[in-house]
């Protein structure tokens, strides 16, 4: 019984790293740049849902959608400004450049909303739901539910429309794409736009469980690279089996071993990846032409 | 390399030389100091990352180390300072060695990833391994070098000055120790690494050793840079030795100029005096600090320094590709 | 004796075999060259006999002993270098440093030389810097010395390639596809310098190349590879006749 208790908040956890994850895994594979930044996304997008209920008075749920809608707008800016001077330069650059990007954010987050962690409460944290002896709040449901509904929405968007399928083609060789005549700079816009809307959720979702600080992009960035690197860079089924894989695997570990356990568990199964299949556990090595 | 530059080493050996004794007022003496301490570590790290282009942001768990080791010999094992140093410099060397070692399987964001790891890893350590680091609390009454009598000369090191030149005296051998590794079979081997590994390993270069070098070396100066420190403020405490440290260093060394030789000491030097001086920015300096690094690397990847000489490591596709 | 000998060597990646059981002997003093269409795992030998790949099967001698398996490292000490495909040039570093850089496997100082400019660093520095710059003279590229790899014109970067593959002093030469995206002025200067290279430098040339003009005027013998297999070998005039090769560039009459 405490296994499946266990299990459940894995599954919730599960989907928390996936939203985060499935973001930058999204930026990797398209825009071929790490994005050390998302945490900051994540964090703005827990603030922006915070700004919209405590202080504008939103419901929650238009405070949701306040949240992304901002989000996928700065995730244009940070594109414009940030990503596209930086296409086609060495890996050095750009990772010093976003982690700038980051030292930014944060450090603008602290002066705007203060340094100190804030509560955002909503009905659901407080309504329980009793299910096979199991207990969740209503909003850990709703997290499972709007992740599973956005995996499905972004496959049917990645395999049917031709937007989706141009960021598909992308992902795989960007020369390519552009040679068929897509539009390289509008996919890169929207997919910023989706990867920051995607954390956005993530931290919107995420805000009334935990507290709302502009530290807590670092605190889950770590383990998002994880996963990201666990699924294979740029590869976002493998985003989302490593999500649940380390959400899971954390949530047991913790509960069942010891919750010493938590953080070790994400570094260790990072660090078994690296050294045996750096390339992720889900993706294909390949072998660099020479 | 061309001559003007090379006017430029002796003009700074007597600047830095002669500059403290204009100097009125402690505070101005002490951002020197902290200068010349910043310089060795940001040279250090110039060896890993703008040499031989492994970005590292472990960095400021070296510091740690050394710090950490040197306060430690000299208080409780009541060793000589300059062999507490040694000690110090050695046990970083060897921490280099081990972040050194997923460098050889990991490239670009996977490695910077890895060396986050470590330097948190290391902070955790200082912080929790409360019998040896006395963790949050920090180690205290950390005493100056004794003391030097040379003759009838004595160099009593609670003196600014004194302690300034003391760390000139180390930024300087460490400075020209890496002038000679630059035109050497080692120096030209960790650029080519930088450049193509691939083409590096088939000209006969051993990529596990050069790595490693580059690792160890980078870290043996920060070490001893750490020990400095250490003697100088008197308490360190594992809050010193975070990722934002490495950050810190990363940024001097970008601002000044990444794979040049002048670059790391002026990044140091006026990242450091810009900090002290522009206090009233301290709320933002962080900002100021993101927006820097952004910045610098589309309008000028080779830092000021690489700017001004179109030297040094300025990463392909910053210029027209 | 032949210097360097292909036995059944053979690689498979995944599901496909990339090099099939290939045979070949090249001897001391040859310009040998292999030639195929595209993908016909020309390149790929050259990666398994430089220690980037590791045969499935198979091995490969070098001067007597074997080779398979070390790290590309080990054989540039064992006097075998080569040259990319897709120019692979230390691109920010000046032409004289990618030059110096050949001869790390015959600089003899130690870690301490070059950290403390000892006497030793300086004789050793001062007698590559000598024997690169000969080299780059005799290569007509001398005058660029100073200048960044990147700024070469295609043609000269080539060039340079070679020269930083020469300075290991190797007994044996991999030049993948030298004469690639050359005007014929530069190509028959190309030509030229392979000639002085096994004539004068005493190197013996392993050659894979696409130009026709190139390998047939130049080469005491010719490799086929197609699919990864050989199908032919012998004298230029023998494979420019060879019923299979031709089939193999222009493809089966019928379809």
């Amino acid at each position: 019984m405490e296994f499946f208790q266990h299990l459940s908040s894995g599954i919730v956890l599960g989907c928390i790293y996936t939203l985060f994850s499935l973001g930058l895994t999204l930026i990797y594979g398209i825009l071929g740049l790490v994005n050390f930044a998302h945490g900051e996304l994540y964090m703005l997008g827990a603030f922006l849902a915070l700004f919209a209920v405590a202080t504008i008075g939103m419901n929650y749920f238009f405070g949701m959608i306040f949240a992304v809608v901002m989000m996928a707008i700065i995730g244009i800016v940070i594109e414009r400004l940030c990503f596209r001077p930086l296409r086609g330069m060495h890996d050095t650059s750009v990772i010093v450049s976003t982690i700038g990007l980051s030292v930014l954010l944060q450090n603008l987050a602290i002066y705007v909303f203060g340094a100190d962690p804030q509560r955002l409460t909503t009905d659901l944290t407080e309504v329980m739901v009793r299910f096979f002896g199991l207990a969740f709040s209503l909003q850990r449901i709703l997290i499972v539910v709007v992740t599973v509904m956005l995996i499905l929405l972004l496959n049917y968007f990645s395999k049917n429309t031709k937007t989706g399928k141009a960021m598909r083609a992308c992902s795989q060789d960007l020369t390519a794409a552009k040679v068929v005549g897509i539009n390289i700079n509008r996919i890169t816009l929207i997919t910023c736009m989706v990867g920051s809307a995607l954390a956005a959720i993530g931290g919107g979702l995420v805000a009334p469980l935990y507290l709302v600080s502009p530290v807590m992009g670092i605190k889950v960035v770590v383990k998002a690279f994880a996963v990201v690197i666990i699924g294979g860079l740029g590869n976002v089924p493998g985003a989302i089996l490593g999500g649940f894989l380390v959400g899971i695997s954390e949530s047991i570990a913790a509960g069942m071993i010891s919750s010493h356990m938590r953080d070790g568990v994400a570094f260790g199964i990072l660090i078994l990846v690296l050294l045996f299949k750096p390339e992720g556990i889900f993706t294909k090595r390949i072998q660099e032409k020479v | 390399m061309k001559t003007r530059s090379k006017l430029i080493y002796p003009v700074l050996l007597i600047a830095a030389v002669a500059v403290p004794f204009f100097v009125e007022s402690d505070y101005v003496m002490h951002t020197l100091i902290m200068s010349a301490i910043y310089a060795l570590l940001t040279m250090g790290l110039n060896i890993i990352t703008g040499f031989a282009g492994q970005l590292s942001l472990g960095h400021a768990a070296f510091f740690g180390v050394g710090a950490y080791a040197s306060a430690l010999l000299t208080l409780k094992m009541g060793m000589n300072f300059f062999l507490a140093m040694s000690c110090a410099a050695g046990m970083a060397w060897v921490m280099g060695v081990m972040l050194g070692f997923p460098a050889l399987k990991l490239r670009g964001p996977y490695l910077v990833i890895c060396t986050i790891g470590f330097v948190q890893i290391m902070h955790e350590v200082f912080l929790n391994w409360i019998s040896l680091t006395r963790g949050p609390m920090g180690i205290v009454g950390i005493d100056y070098p004794p003391t030097l009598t040379l003759g009838s000369w004595t160099i009593d090191f609670s003196i600014p000055l004194n302690y300034y030149f003391l760390v000139l005296v180390f930024a300087v051998i460490t400075f020209v120790i890496i002038l000679s590794l630059l035109n050497s079979k080692l120096g030209r081997a960790l650029k080519a690494i930088r450049e193509d590994e691939i083409a590096a390993e088939c000209a006969g270069i051993n990529l596990t050793y050069y790595k490693l070098i580059a690792f160890s070396l980078g870290a043996v100066f920060a070490g001893i840079a750490g020990s400095l420190y250490a003697h100088y403020i008197g308490y360190i405490s594992p809050d010193s030795f975070v990722l934002l440290e490495s950050i810190n260093i990363l940024v001097m060394l970008v601002l000044g100029g990444m794979g040049t030789m002048i670059g790391p000491v002026i990044g140091a030097a006026g990242v450091t005096f810009l900090l002290e001086y522009l206090r009233f920015l301290a709320e933002f300096k962080l900002i100021f600090y993101g927006l820097v690094l952004m910045v610098v690397m589309v309008v000028a990847p080779g830092g000021f320094w690489g700017f001004i000489t179109r030297l040094g490591f300025a990463p392909p596709g910053s210029k027209d590709r | 004796m032949a210097l360097l000998e292909l036995q059944d060597l053979t690689i498979v990646f995944g599901g496909l075999v990339a090099v099939n059981e290939v045979n070949l002997e090249v001897k001391k003093g040859q310009i040998f060259s292999i030639i195929g269409p595209n993908g016909s795992g020309k390149t790929t030998i050259f990666n398994m006999i430089s220690g980037l790949y590791k045969p499935t099967r198979g091995r490969v001698h070098f001067d007597g002993k074997r080779i398979d398996g070390k790290r590309p490292d080990a054989i540039n000490r064992n006097k075998i270098a080569r040259t990319f495909q897709n120019i692979r040039l230390f691109k920010d570093l000046t032409v004289l440093e990618n030059v110096l850089i050949g001869n790390h496997s015959n600089i003899s100082t130690s870690f301490l030389d070059d950290l403390l400019h000892t006497g030793r660093k300086r004789r050793e520095e001062a007698r590559i810097f000598q024997k690169s710059k000969d080299l780059l003279e005799m290569f007509d590229l001398v005058d660029y010395m100073d200048n960044q790899a990147s700024s070469l014109p295609y043609g000269a970067q080539r060039k340079l390639e070679i020269v930083r593959a020469l300075a290991s002093d190797p007994t044996l030469v991999l030049l993948d596809e030298p004469a690639a995206g050359m005007n014929p002025n530069e190509t028959h200067n190309l030509t030229d310098l392979i000639y002085r290279i096994r004539n004068e430098l005493g190197v013996t040339v392993l050659l894979v190349e696409h130009d026709m003009n190139v390998v047939m005027g130049i080469s005491d013998k010719v490799a086929v590879l197609n699919y990864g297999a050989k199908i032919a070998e012998g004298l230029p005039k023998e494979i420019q006749e060879d019923q299979s090769v031709i089939e193999a560039y222009l493809g089966e009459e019928e379809q």
